[in-house]
């Protein structure tokens, strides 16, 4: 049957995802799938190989014990074996589930124990370390059977019986192919679109993490779908694979729109050399979350200061005239206005575009997507203006990806665009978002209550987005429904607005608001160390850490001036009235920030009780 | 009290193109010992040649920052008029003349002063380091390491400074001799009330004498403050002091294939 699936999603939606593997496999075998840099050299694994490493590795596990409806854990940077344990995984039956490479061991204990894993398969010695502590640690992990290094350096002298290389493993696995091949291939064809494919532990803004029950369906529906609305294929689409896997944003844009198109992923060599590895791959698809967004856009702004004057010019000039260019675009949906328009663009580009675009890694992205939480418009304008089209993306867990995206002919600043197909949407009394159909998910694992307070009657995902629609239906998020602060007089404020308008100000790192049952509001805010101080050394003001530059007196007046300039594009009652320098930075070490850098408020409004007394005083 | 020595922000390129230290920001109050700590290639060394001024021999510039000694800006000034002003630096790795006698570098160490006061120069340094007394004849090429440093040191004290700077005095010495030396560089602060930056990788060692410490990562000072707070402090506990997160003294074996992250809270 799998030989005869034509291209084209809507035949793949029927079927799960290690079926679609196994479909690439055999009627692509020999095109690439994977590149990945190792030592310096990119390294091609093609379809085929794919299939049968991830194969092999579900037949070993099938004879360690693993069964249908149990669960595997990877703790690992994005490299090749991530894919390979989460295919392998759900061949046999089972789910796999990944842990932030950050996350510190008892979150990683609490995850494992809570979800009951059988085996977990680990990056390297720092992640191994960590299942050891946490196995050694508290109550243990009763569940555990076994724990699989990829790589294995410095951890000769280990006695853990429980341990093995992710190499024998595979040996293991070419050692019982007589024995489980048959059992292994029966299952892939057994596997059913609603069986439950992987688990995703939500980042936990609030209290613990939740693992969030995804099936075949949910994946492949939300992946094809953007596949299908961006016109994604082999051809045009290509991605360096760098967000933690974990997430499912990368899982849908990487391994699910991957196995969807059959386009090639790179991994880049490490988290540090994301930005090296973009630019020499320079993908034609970039997902990114706006923080990264952010960070490229004043990786240019500050590099330009840096510049000759003469540089400085052509680019304030270019940026300038292009303005206009990519407003009139954004209104037009995205095409070109007119052919002035289009004329004048081409003479930016050869000018200065071009050589900026292939600096960034960017030149060859035919659609770049920007999700996982409000991006300020500022930000993205300025791609729009290189002539990067980046659309907005809205989705969660708890959807498999995405649910609402722009798409050309839809691409109003601020809005994450429309529904996507085969979906529902209603928006409740308060505001709320809800969403029904073929991605929303199953519930979350072992926690009936909580899946209950998601899921409404009726299969209805209740989003906790208070949402706006634009007259052509484009969503609007006004903000997390648990954010929304009102204020003691009663005004009901949305942070994340004047928080984004703080944080387009390149001094500015991170913005906290506060002002729930108070009568003003405050901010505390994170500076950024480096354009801080950068612009210390201008104004010859000494310092050391970035405490020292926190504390500073002349630091804070530039930050006033930060602030007041924000203040004076919002409503007086929406004005920042006192705000705090954060002596330190947040960190997800210390619990302060989920590990997609996303700030936990209740936990920083606990540690920094002393600073939020100052602004209001001990009754607060 | 304002500091003797104060460098603010200071930025040093080396060929134009390589950023050696950046936005390194430091004081040194008259009369105490400050050690400067980091691994190799941190910056230490390129910090006491700006100061010294004496980057222009490894193409090295300031661009960036200020330095000024008892309220004077050494940017622009020479290298011997730095010396004249009291700032003194003993080299990494002693750099003596090795063809000349001990008392011959030692004299040239007060190069410029009368006869009196190299003779007086000369005592004073005999009655630091014995053991230089009985050597002073020698070549000092064919001196042992330890007996090297001393006369190094002691060249510097021929002109007479008010500010000494030591890069990495213990370098391949024996552990006694590492303890005399630093008994000595104890002294002279005591008995004179001579400053002192000492630029060091042995942690231990340099946090026991100093009453102030600061620790250079990749150019950039990463944490500061007094020598008993930077000596509990985790960071400095784990990867200068090689103390275990457990406060207990490390094992080889135990090293990790992986670092945790630094973190350099203050």
């Amino acid at each position: 049957m799998s030989a005869t699936v034509p291209f084209g999603t809507s035949a793949l939606r029927e079927l799960t995802l290690p079926q679609i593997l196994r479909h690439r496999a055999e009627t692509a075998g020999d095109a690439l799938a994977f590149r990945e840099k190792v030592r310096g050299v990119w390294r091609r694994t093609t379809w085929a190989q794919y299939h049968a490493t991830a194969r092999r590795l579900a037949i070993a596990l099938y004879s360690r014990g693993f069964r249908p409806g149990d669960r595997l854990a990877v703790a690992s940077e994005n490299i090749p074996e991530w894919m390979y344990a989460d295919l392998a995984a759900q061949m046999v039956g089972g789910a796999c589930l990944g842990i932030y490479p950050t996350n510190p061991w008892p979150e990683l204990q609490y995850i494992l124990r809570q979800s009951r894993t059988r085996f977990v398969v680990c990056g390297d010695q720092e992640q191994t370390d960590k299942v050891i502590d946490a196995s050694a640690s508290g109550e243990g992990l009763p569940d555990l059977d076994g724990i699989i290094t990829v790589d294995a350096k410095g951890m000769r002298h280990y006695a853990q019986s429980t341990l093995m290389s992710f190499s024998d493993l595979l040996c293991l696995g070419e050692r019982h192919e007589a024995e489980f091949g048959t059992v292994v291939d029966d299952l892939i064809e057994k596997g059913r679109p609603d069986d439950v494919a992987i688990v995703v532990y939500t980042s936990g803004t609030t209290g613990m993490p939740k693992g969030a029950m995804l099936t075949h369906r949910n994946m492949v529906h939300a992946a094809a779908e953007v596949v299908d609305i961006a016109g994604l294929t082999a051809d045009t689409y290509s991605i360096v694979c760098y967000l933690p896997l974990c997430h499912v944003a990368e899982r849908s844009f990487s391994t699910c729109m991957h196995l969807i198109t059959g386009c090639t992923i790179s991994f880049a060599e490490s988290i540090d050399t994301v930005v090296a590895n973009l630019r020499e791959i320079a993908p034609r698809g970039f997902l990114g979350v706006p923080r990264i967004w952010e960070k490229m856009q004043q990786g240019v702004v500050f590099r330009m200061r840096d510049a000759t004057p003469l540089q400085r010019r052509v680019f304030e000039t270019c940026m300038a005239r292009g303005r206009g260019i990519a407003e009139r675009r954004l209104r037009n949906g995205g095409g070109f206005a007119s052919l002035s328009d289009r004329v004048a663009y081409t003479l930016l580009w050869v000018t200065c575009f071009r050589s900026l675009k292939k600096h960034l890694g960017l030149d060859r992205v035919r659609a770049g997507f920007c999700g996982g939480a409000t991006i300020s418009a500022e930000v993205l304008l300025f791609f729009w203006i290189l002539g990067v089209p980046v659309y907005q993306i809205y989705g969660m867990t708890e959807t498999g990806g995405v649910t609402h995206m722009q798409r050309p002919g839809f691409t109003e600043l601020g809005t994450a665009g429309l529904l996507v197909g085969g979906l529902e949407q209603r928006v409740d009394s308060d505001g709320e978002l809800l969403v029904r159909g073929p991605s929303v998910f199953k519930g979350y694992l072992f926690d009936e209550e909580a899946s209950g307070r998601a899921l409404a009657d009726g299969g209805w995902l209740r989003t906790g987005d208070i949402v706006e629609f634009t007259p052509d239906r484009q969503l609007r998020v006004v903000d997390r429904k648990k954010d929304i602060l009102i204020t003691s007089g009663g005004k009901n404020i949305t942070p994340s607005l004047i928080e984004n308008a703080l944080k387009d100000s390149v001094y500015v790192r991170e913005a906290i608001l506060l002002g729930d049952g108070r009568h003003f509001l405050s901010a505390l805010i994170q500076i950024d160390f480096d354009t801080v101080g950068q612009w210390a050394r201008e104004k010859g003001i000494p310092y050391t850490t970035y405490r020292t530059l926190a504390e500073n007196a002349s630091v804070r007046e530039l930050i006033e001036a930060e602030v007041a300039q924000v203040n004076a594009r919002f409503a007086r009652v929406e004005n920042i009235r006192k705000f705090v320098i954060l002596a330190k930075e947040l960190d997800h070490d210390d619990g302060e920030m989920t590990a997609t850098m996303k700030v936990r408020r209740r936990i920083i409004e606990q540690r920094f009780r002393s600073e939020i007394v100052t602004i209001y005083g001990e009754a607060a | 009290m304002s500091a003797l020595l104060a460098l603010s922000n200071v930025q040093v390129l080396y060929d134009h193109t390589i950023e050696a230290v950046r936005d390194v920001s430091l004081e040194i109050e008259e009369g105490r010992i400050v050690a400067l700590l980091g691994s190799n290639g941190a910056g230490k060394s390129t910090i006491l040649k700006a100061i010294s001024g004496i980057l222009g021999q490894e193409d090295g510039e300031i661009v960036g920052g200020s330095i000024a000694f008892a309220g004077h800006d050494l940017r622009r000034a020479s290298p011997a008029s730095i010396v004249a002003r009291g700032l003194v630096q003993v080299p990494e790795g002693r750099a003596l003349f090795a063809t000349l006698t001990v008392e011959e570098n030692l004299v040239m160490g007060g190069y410029g002063l009368s006869r009196a006061d190299t003779e007086t120069g000369l005592e004073e340094v005999y009655s630091l380091f014995p053991r230089v007394r009985e050597r002073r004849g020698q070549i000092s090429g064919y001196l042992s390491g330890g007996e090297q440093q001393m006369v190094a040191i002691g060249r510097a004290i021929m002109a007479k400074p008010r500010l000494l700077m030591l890069d990495e005095p213990s370098l391949g010495l024996a552990p006694q001799i590492i303890d005399s030396i630093f008994d000595t560089i104890v002294g002279l602060n005591g008995s004179r009330g001579l400053t002192v930056l000492l630029v060091e990788q042995n942690a231990q060692l340099a946090l026991s004498v100093a009453s102030r410490g600061y620790i250079i990562e990749n150019g950039r000072i990463v944490l500061d403050g007094m020598a008993e707070t930077l000596r509990t402090n985790p960071d400095v506990q784990e990867f200068y002091l090689g103390f275990g997160t457990s406060g207990t003294r490390k094992s080889m074996r135990d090293v990790k294939h992986y670092k945790r992250r630094k973190r350099w809270l203050s």
